[in-house]
């Protein structure tokens, strides 16, 4: 029987949760969650085009994956809520290309009702490949070790 | 202009978006959607005009019919499945510039509902070959 989560109840929690959480941390992680913290408050049609509020579920598996970035040493440098409803995190390269944009990067989708998808894209000659991720710790780790390999690489 | 038509080649698509989906003169994937995702055509509408029906978001990406990507194969059992990214003009009553970059296989109708991997790598593509004008300073008085 699927677990059935009050979205609003969880929602409100967890952003106590995360405020009490972020005063214990580095500036870098701080920012993350607060970033994570402004998503969890969209409502429905966040973006006028009748995009979809994160889940509650979605939210909690965003603060996983987060801890499992930095604990590799990863800093996350956008967190956008994702128009089909769920959170996408964003580590970047430190190159750039042409028109100021990063060479290389690697997207996190935590959708609401699909499994994570990791999309890791070099710019600088066009590629960009997609895989999913299993949904555990292992399956984390794994994923940042993925990204931490092509970032640096 | 009918509905349903195939835009041409040298056209161009706008829509706009907010700074927190830019980087550099390039987009992230959350600035766009898949499998439908809508823009202006610019037979029909300026980007001045598309900026102003959306103030709220202040910057305008852009990208020409003729550099949409390639057909991208989705892998179903044994075989591959071509699909395409197609500019198709959808006119709505308030907007008639209204047109879509649809996902569609070259044959056969487009499931439901597509693997998320496969909608992953399409948003990919079709985020990769857009542009973000640069913002243009407001005038000297």
């Amino acid at each position: 029987m699927p677990v059935q989560i009050d979205s609003g109840l969880a929602g409100g929690l967890y952003r106590a949760f995360l405020a009490q959480q972020s005063s214990q941390l580095s500036s870098s992680a701080r920012a993350a969650l607060e970033m994570l913290n402004e998503i969890t408050s969209l409502d429905d049609d966040w973006n006028g085009r009748g995009g979809e509020a994160p889940s509650a579920l979605a939210v909690v598996v965003a603060r996983r994956v987060l801890e499992a970035l930095h604990g590799a040493g990863l800093e996350p440098e956008r967190l956008n809520a994702m128009p089909e409803g769920g959170v996408a995190i964003y580590c970047f390269g430190s190159e750039r290309i042409q028109g100021g944009a990063r060479a290389r990067y690697a997207r996190i989708a935590i959708a609401n009702d699909d499994p994570i998808c990791l999309t890791l894209t070099s710019r600088s000659d066009d590629t960009s490949t997609t895989r999913s991720v299993r949904d555990d710790i292992p399956g984390w780790s794994d994923a940042v070790e993925s990204i931490g390999t092509f970032l640096r690489s | 202009m009918a509905e349903g038509e195939r835009l041409r080649p040298e056209e161009w698509l706008y829509r706009t978006l907010t700074d927190e989906n830019v980087d550099g003169d390039r987009i992230l994937e959350e600035a766009i959607e898949m499998p439908d995702c809508s823009f202006d055509r610019s037979a029909m509408t300026t980007p001045e005009e598309v900026l102003a029906r959306r103030p709220q978001e202040p910057r305008l990406m852009e990208v020409q019919v003729s550099a949409l990507p390639p057909p991208i194969p989705r892998k179903v059992k044994e075989t591959s499945v071509m699909y395409e990214l197609a500019a198709i003009h959808r006119p709505k009553p308030e907007n008639l510039a209204h047109s879509q970059v649809e996902l569609t296989p070259l044959v056969g109708d487009r499931p439901r509902r597509l693997p998320p991997e496969f909608r992953s790598t399409a948003l990919s593509a079709l985020a990769a070959k857009i542009r973000v004008r640069p913002l243009v300073p407001p005038e000297q008085t």
